[in-house]
């Protein structure tokens, strides 16, 4: 019974392995595209020299994920390279 | 020399060199703490998550598995199979598989940041400015060496462009089924692993012949289309196939070589000196890494190890596992292609040519370029002694495996050809960056989203137009060794005065790739580059400058290493 | 409501004195009326010798007044904005919220987005009324307002565009990966997303406008000028700068007439004009007559 349990976990793994690959790109694309997003509405918050409107405002409320992930983003904008890397299979 | 005892022989060395050496390297350089890892510590679901260290190695590893890790060692057996794989298991353990798991450990400790940002912080800010230069060079020389070498086999066996491009029908489909339509994942699988099948046998039914030259220019299309097709329509289909691709190459391969017993027929050393490239006698060392290049170290796993794998390792004691384990399991598969090629090479050969080739070494080292080409270029050596060897051990239709083997190397390759575009599209722009104030209506034109897609893809097929495989794959090697040097040399210096630990241990490793890498690339410049200009001296000159370039980039780097 | 009127034209022209005038009289007639002013420079009681008052009065039965309060109104959304805010970013470290909205307030182009949300809340809320009559700021900010819903249209399309390609993606990953996978507040269903939500209510609302706007029928535009050639200059400019809009101005009001004609009013010559003398007291404004509208 607990071969048949660690089995599982260990198949649990390998298709999670493959489930992730098969939307990894898709979810590097979306982070960036929500990055992009949040840039466009609330640049400001991370200094961008675009004032905010009241559309910024109001959609403000709703756009914690999207400020996260500009916020992070922010940071390792020099590293852009080495993230997309893999996408060569060299 | 039966050829299982190579297998089980790298098996074994891997393991207790794993267990010996990995375990000394991490005790005495890295020394994992408990302290949280930047995906515990900065974690946000997004970039940051701690994954399982099971799941992050295959992640990691499938990164890592491309179509180098199999073409270079086949043009390597010109020294024979000895030397080759004396490279493969020992470069890999001692350079290669260090240089990515401290490339890992590193980033780590640097809040994930890539190997390039702390280039530019442990050394000189330019430093990561020059790893930008080296990047673009490998993506260009990189479309190159994967079309000529492509091309080659897409002539010699047109049973192999249908499939790959039935495979490509198969990824649309694909991605329909599972992206728009969200049927089951389990189902969409099932589909797309039977549509592979089906696009590998119609391909046998329905060849495709065209020339060498019509590949390429269909390449170029190809390239400038793919790369601008959203993400999920090809790029991320046809990713997941591939996975599937590596795991059934692997699985057949391994297996087929292990029961196989055959006696390998190739012979073990040949000489110093075997003229592979341009017919010229080619040193052993320095030149190997050239050659075999990712099958024992590839500058780019340092930028997969510091890009994203980095951000998601949950423990520092799992970096062993994933950072020189996964590299090592890479040499596995340069190992499985090595005793693959020289149990079964010449048994795929045309019968006299098998038998010049057996006469004695010297005369094997003169000829085997040709028997390269003949088989197809090293795609074609490798998929039709892959293709016998699995039809003779498990049985299955040597035909069917050949053009599996073939479709494996090609998916590879061809994901290649058309991500490094849009990487290259990003890269030129940073290259350029300083420009934008000096000169910016030249900055405004390169950084083109179209002129920045046809710059590499230009010079890539415009190299590759020449058929010049054995010239373009060095100089494509030397690039991507050049990049891991800057990234050794980097992680030396982060080890030394970051860590305050004695560096000698990736010190001597980085040193003497960079002084191998340097004289490998003047080698290269005043002996196979003379020999390419004789009928193709435009690419000559092309290959010249890039090769002249990168070599004061390299001195630029050691300079900066010691200044500080 | 039968129609909305809306006064254009310089400061200081007689937008204000006129647009009373066309508010008694169609209330003389018996309509109910509604007259607002969006001109910061309120002047409506002044005009009216009423103490200064802000927001709506019923000024006689079925004749209402609102000196719009652009101030409070902005104040208002920011603190609706606000209170969501804090109550969902409460463990986001967004820097302290209260001094980020208090340099927001004064940002350009805040007065006149505010102006637009209250326009528009003036017209759905006083669609009972026979006629809505709107004095409008002097020319430079009427002209942002009027224009704020076209520039906005493509811009908010966009917007929406990107946001349904981003939900799109989210649902893709969590068929495979579940839908826990992104957090559990990320929206995956576009009905459920709130930015969509924001944004199409956004689209509905300057489409509202526009199509008040450009309708020939509910909308009479009225400009005021004088007889000096400042004026004449800056009432082309209005009509032309309307027109690229695909508004027309139905009316050319030449106010405190008596003084030397000028040639310019030729170009006027293709839209009804009505020249109006100088109205001295509150007698004279109420009087006026507007059978030629």
């Amino acid at each position: 019974m607990k071969l048949w349990k660690t089995f599982k976990k260990k198949w649990s793994y390998f298709a999670d392995g493959f489930k992730d690959k098969s939307i990894e790109k898709i979810l590097q694309e979306l982070e960036e595209m929500e990055n992009g997003f949040a840039l466009l509405i609330c640049g400001s918050l991370i200094g961008l020299p675009a004032p905010p409107s009241l559309l910024t405002l109001r959609l403000l409320p709703y756009l914690e994920r999207e400020i996260k992930i500009m916020l992070s983003k922010s940071i390792y904008l020099d590293d852009k390279l080495a993230m997309w890397a893999e996408m060569i299979e060299l | 020399m039966i050829v299982s005892l190579i297998i089980i022989g790298s098996l074994i060395i891997y393991l207790f060199c794993y267990r010996f050496y990995g375990f000394y390297l991490q005790k005495k350089i890295v020394q994992p703490s408990e302290s949280p890892t930047p995906a515990v510590r900065l974690r946000d679901d997004v970039d940051f998550v701690p994954a399982n260290k099971y799941v992050l190695f295959g992640h990691h590893f499938a990164s890592i598995a491309g179509a180098a890790p199999i073409v270079g060692p086949v043009i390597a057996l010109a020294w024979g199979w000895l030397p080759a794989l004396l490279w493969v298991w020992l470069g890999n353990i001692f350079i290669g598989a260090v240089h990515d798991y401290l490339s890992l450990m590193s980033s780590v400790r640097y809040d994930g940041h890539s190997i390039q940002w702390i280039a530019s912080k442990v050394i000189k800010k330019r430093t990561g400015y020059l790893f930008a230069w080296f990047i673009l060079f490998v993506l260009i020389l990189v479309v190159a060496a994967f079309g000529a070498v492509l091309g080659k086999i897409f002539v010699a066996k047109p049973q192999v462009p249908p499939s790959y491009f039935l495979q490509i029908v198969a990824a649309l489909i694909l991605g329909f089924l599972l992206y728009r339509l969200r049927i089951s994942f389990l189902l969409a699988t099932l589909i797309g692993i039977i549509m592979l099948i089906g696009a590998i046998v119609l391909g046998m039914y329905f060849p495709i012949n065209a020339s060498y030259k019509t590949w390429m220019f269909i390449f170029f299309f190809y390239i400038i289309l793919a790369a601008s097709l959203p993400v999920h329509v090809l790029l991320q289909p046809r990713d997941y196939l591939n996975a599937w691709l590596l795991v059934a190459g692997l699985i057949l391969g391994s297996f087929a070589i292990l029961f196989s017993f055959k006696k390998i027929t190739l012979f073990a050393f040949t000489s110093f000196n075997a003229p592979l490239i341009a017919h010229k006698p080619t040193p052993f060392w320095p030149v190997v890494p050239l050659i075999i290049a990712c099958g024992s170290l590839s500058g780019f796993h340092a930028l997969v190890a510091s890009g994203t794998t980095s951000k998601q390792l949950s423990k520092e004691i799992e970096g062993l596992f994933i950072g020189y384990g996964s590299m090592l399991t890479e040499g596995f598969l340069s190992t499985l292609v090595i005793a693959v090629v020289s149990a079964y090479g010449l048994n795929v050969l045309a019968p006299d040519l098998a038998t010049t080739l057996k006469t004695d070494a010297l005369t094997f080292a003169q000829h085997y370029s040709k028997a390269i080409n003949s088989a197809g270029g090293p795609v074609g050596l490798f998929s039709k002694a892959y293709g016998l060897a699995v039809h003779t051990i498990l049985g299955l239709p040597k035909e069917f495996v050949t053009i599996l083997a073939a479709m494996w190397v090609a998916s590879f390759a061809m994901t290649t050809l058309d991500t490094t575009n849009r990487l290259a599209r990003y890269t030129l722009t940073e290259i350029c960056e300083p420009l934008k104030d000096i000169l910016p209506s030249i900055f405004k034109f390169i950084t083109n989203r179209w002129i920045a897609s046809l710059i590499p893809a230009i010079i890539g097929i415009g190299l590759a137009l020449t058929g010049a495989w054995s010239i373009i794959w060095p100089a494509f090697g030397g690039a991507n060794q050049m990049l891991a040097s800057i990234a050794l040399v980097t992680v030396s210096a982060w080890v030394i005065r970051v860590q305050k630990r004695p560096g000698l241990i990736c010190l001597i490793p980085a040193l003497f790739l960079w002084l191998t890498v340097t004289l490998a690339m003047f080698w290269y410049l005043f002996v196979a580059v003379p020999a390419f200009m004789i009928k193709n001296t435009l690419q000559a000159y092309v290959i010249g400058i890039i090769v002249v370039i990168m070599l004061s980039l390299n001195f630029l780097l050691i300079y900066d290493f010691f200044k500080k | 409501m039968k129609r909305i009127y809306f006064f254009l034209g310089k400061g200081g022209v007689g937008k204000s004195t006129l647009s009373i005038s066309l508010a008694h009289y169609l209330w003389k007639k018996g309509e109910k009326v509604y007259l607002a002013s969006i001109d910061p420079a309120h002047n409506l009681y002044d005009i009216l010798n009423l103490p200064p008052f802000k927001g709506e009065k019923e000024v006689k039965p079925y004749f209402w007044i609102e000196e719009v309060d652009i101030d409070a109104y902005l104040k208002r959304i920011l603190f609706e904005i606000e209170e969501k805010m804090r109550h969902l970013y409460a463990y986001l470290q967004i820097i302290n919220l209260e001094k980020i909205f208090d340099l927001i307030k004064d940002t350009p182009g805040m007065e006149e987005t505010a102006t637009l949300f209250a326009l528009k809340d003036i017209i759905k809320k006083h669609q009972e009324k026979d006629y809505i009559i709107i004095d409008t700021p002097p020319t430079g900010l009427m002209l942002k307002i009027f224009s704020l819903p076209f520039i906005s249209k493509l811009w908010l399309e966009k917007l929406s565009k990107w946001r349904e390609r981003i939900l799109e993606r989210r649902k893709i990953i969590a068929h495979v990966k579940g839908k826990d996978f992104l957090g559990k507040e990320t929206t995956i269903l576009p009905e459920e997303d709130k930015v969509l939500y924001e944004l199409n209510f956004q689209k509905k609302m300057i489409s509202f406008l526009i199509q008040l706007l450009t309708d020939k029928e509910k909308s009479y535009f009225i400009l005021v000028i004088n007889p000096d050639e400042l004026s004449l200059k800056e009432g082309k400019r209005i009509i032309n700068t309307l027109n690229r809009f695909n508004i027309f101005v139905n009316l050319v009001i030449l106010n405190k007439a008596g003084l030397t004609e000028k040639k310019e009013i030729n170009f006027f010559k293709n839209l009804p004009k009505k020249e109006v003398s100088f109205l001295k007291n509150l007698k004279d404004i109420l009087n006026l007559t507007w059978d030629d509208i």
